[in-house]
């Protein structure tokens, strides 16, 4: 039953940066659409309108999860790395508000607003990579899983180039969305913007696997498939890229963008979550579950909620993939 | 520096802001359902202008829901780490199902709510908005047996050291809830019914030219008033029998006091106000009452004060305990250092006071703006459309 829960927190986890990685991609690069174009950039916004409630939430039903089905890990994972998460979430927050209150008004000054969603995609961007980064490593927490009262010890080189490897992840993934459903006068940009983000992530990706590879130890078989899964759809971006196939690059991104998640998850197993400062500390899957009857309840509700929702997901995608034009119905 | 009252006070602080936004949400959006389904079933065109306009300013409404909900979520395991250690077995069990089955799908349907208008077919666009106000209410059911779960932990039992569900089915029969829930749902709907009322005696006072949306409106306010708040006060009072079996001598607390009679004052007074209210709606009455509409206008705030009240009481009263009479909300917190959980309190109460008072204006704007006329749209010098 932890497994298929692991299972279950993985999907939901990798739902989630496969689907809003790209808001965040989008909200990092309007400035680069067009600053005094206001027509523009709420087509840009608008491209990801119809998605953009429902691909959040997916991060508040992995939390859901991870405290209902993994108890003893929510708390280690989030007090551990207590001050990222908080600035995590200040960015969070300010991105998803500004998203969804900047054109409410017709006619209203949009700057504020607009500069909300920029900074608040940005330093969500950065602070998820540190995070990432830190439970590659392992946190900061004592044999007990107590956080020790460092905050600096959260900032180490190796999470920091996460946190910048994460910023140019996002910005491929949002140039790639705006490439299949902005309106056509992006296209050309979000290409341009696609390709310039290319190669910074590609440098993240060779340097995060080779110093991480170098410090990493008892890695499962598991985080090589991930790993290889994460070049490949790499390779497939830059093919797609290449030869202007932006539908079979999006997916290819998306699936990238979940990689890291996913890698996390599976780096130690059976062993979910490590200290950095004392080897003694090894949090295991089952030690981190929730009662087995507790896990068969949940899933009673979550299995038919989770079809619905990837049905219902997918409808709305189906309805609404074609690029932004005239006609389109822009709320955000 | 002692982190626990600096903790409590940043939960506080987060919960505050979040049940200002939520108990609007859920009393709008049933008004909203009850508008168009009314329109769709072949109603007077207004039915569906007021749709839109009531509709726009719920999504305002709830844009702050999610984000302050988000951070609630988080703060579980941020900072009262205990509670999931030794009670996660129980009360992550309701709390799970809440994201899964009632909010991630909230959202989705809201999402194609909002992007459905004028594309979907109209059936399916009103059963859109009714799975919003189902999984709402969805939402608020989970989240109560959580919270009366902490206030009653029944259905479990401690085994070495934590606890153990024995009935997930206690859950929903605990004492703690079976009240609480109605009070609570009722309290939202007089929420939504003084915000729809208040608005509409605004636009009347402005000498509105739009008689028939802001009448048809205030009798839907008006008449939501009433229910709600005859539900209200019937099961605030319902309360007291069985707060004396699972929380004994606790209104007896001097913090108590002051909350629950001015929360008493003001359930009261609403069922005074939605009574004669209803009364006057006899040959429209009511909306050439100049003198009672300028009081409507700041009696939107009432219901929110009273909310804040009742939740305080029911908090407040439940201290030291986190899990009443199993875990002491002291023993819960994590140990983080307080520096950092004060950074947290500042950072987080100064985003939440910003991003509160900027949708509040803008809510307050909308709202003065009025609906659009069928026929010019909101932004004539873009060429794209605005939804809701």
């Amino acid at each position: 039953m932890a497994t298929f829960w692991w299972c279950g927190l993985g999907l939901l986890l990798g739902g989630y940066f496969g689907l809003a990685g790209y808001d965040y991609g989008v909200g990092m690069l309007l400035p680069g659409l067009g600053r005094a174009d206001e027509a523009r950039q709420r087509r840009a916004l608008g491209a990801l309108g119809p998605f953009f409630l429902a691909n959040e939430v997916w991060l508040v039903a992995a939390v859901g999860v991870l405290f209902g089905a993994f108890p003893h890990l929510e708390g280690k994972v989030f007090a551990g790395a207590y001050v990222l998460v908080v600035v995590l979430l200040l960015g969070l927050v300010t991105f998803t508000a500004s998203v969804q209150l900047r054109s409410r008004r017709p006619g209203a000054r949009r700057g504020p607003w607009s500069f909300g969603i920029t900074a608040g995609a940005l330093v969500t961007a950065v602070s998820w990579g540190l995070f990432l980064g830190n439970l590659v490593l392992g946190l900061p927490v004592d044999a007990q899983g107590h956080p020790v009262d460092d905050v600096l010890a959260l900032f180490t080189p190796y999470a920091l180039l996460w946190g910048l490897g994460f910023v140019a992840l996002f910005c491929l993934q949002g140039a790639v969305f705006l490439a299949v459903r902005g309106p056509a006068e992006l296209t050309t940009r979000a290409e341009r913007l696609a390709r310039s983000s290319a190669l910074p992530l590609g440098a993240f990706l060779v340097i995060a696997t080779v110093w991480g590879a170098a410090v990493v130890t008892g890695a499962s078989w598991l985080a090589l498939v991930v790993v290889l899964t994460a070049f490949a759809a790499f390779a497939t971006v830059l093919f797609g890229l290449r030869t202007g196939r932006y539908r079979l690059a999006l997916p290819a991104v998306m699936l990238l963008s979940a990689t890291p998640a996913l890698l996390v998850g599976v780096l130690r197993l059976p062993t979910i979550l490590t200290s950095s400062v004392d080897p003694a500390y090894a949090l295991t899957l089952d030690a981190a579950a929730t009662a087995p009857e507790t896990a068969a309840l949940l899933a009673w509700f979550a299995v038919p909620s989770m079809v619905l929702l990837i049905v219902v997901q997918w409808l709305a995608w189906r309805m609404n993939r074609t690029p932004v034009d005239r006609d389109s119905l822009l709320h955000f | 520096m002692d982190a626990l009252p600096i903790a409590r006070l940043q939960f506080a602080t987060t919960t505050s802001f979040h049940f200002l936004f939520v108990l609007l949400t859920l009393g709008l959006v049933t008004m909203v359902a009850i508008m168009q389904t009314r329109a769709t079933l072949g109603g007077k065109p207004e039915l569906t202008r007021m749709t839109r306009f009531w509709g726009r300013l719920y999504v305002i409404n709830y844009a702050l829901g999610i984000v302050t909900g988000i951070v609630m979520e988080f703060q579980f395991g941020l900072t009262w780490t205990g509670l999931s250690a030794f009670a996660g077995d129980v009360f992550g069990a309701p709390l799970a199902i809440e994201t899964l089955v009632a909010f991630f799908l909230e959202s989705t349907f809201l999402g194609l709510w909002i992007f459905g208008w004028g594309r979907l077919d109209k059936w399916v666009h009103l059963a859109l908005v009714w799975l919003v106000t189902l999984t709402a209410y969805a939402s608020t059911l989970f989240i109560m047996v959580a919270n009366s779960f902490l206030q009653n932990p029944v259905g479990s039992h401690p085994e070495g050291g934590v606890l153990r569900l024995d009935s997930f089915g206690a859950l929903f029969t605990n004492p703690a809830l079976v009240s609480s829930l109605p009070h609570l749902i009722s309290a939202s709907l007089i929420t939504g019914g003084f915000f729809v009322t208040g608005v509409s005696a605004h636009h009347f006072l402005k000498r509105t030219t739009e008689i028939e949306f802001f009448r048809r409106s205030m009798r839907i306010g008006v008449v939501t008033s009433l229910v709600g708040s005859i539900l209200t006060v019937n099961q605030g009072f319902a309360q007291f029998g069985e707060l004396k079996m699972y929380q004994p001598g606790k209104l007896e607390q001097a913090a108590i006091g002051p909350p629950l009679g001015l929360m008493i004052g003001i359930g009261f007074l609403a069922l005074l106000c939605s009574l004669a209210g209803t009364l006057l709606l006899f040959r429209n009455w009511l909306t050439r009452a100049r003198p009672l509409l300028y009081l409507m206008v700041p009696a939107i705030a009432l219901p929110f004060a009273a909310a804040i009240c009742g939740w305080l009481v029911r908090e407040i009263g439940r201290q030291p305990w986190l899990i009443w009479g199993k875990l002491r909300t002291a023993d819960a917190l994590a140990g983080v250092g307080a520096g950092q959980i004060l950074f947290s309190f500042i950072a987080f109460s100064l985003l939440f006071l910003i991003l509160a008072v900027a949708d509040w204006v803008l809510l307050s704007r909308i709202a003065r703006r009025g609906p659009e006329s069928a026929s010019s749209p909101a932004e004539p010098e873009l060429p794209v459309l605005s939804g809701v």
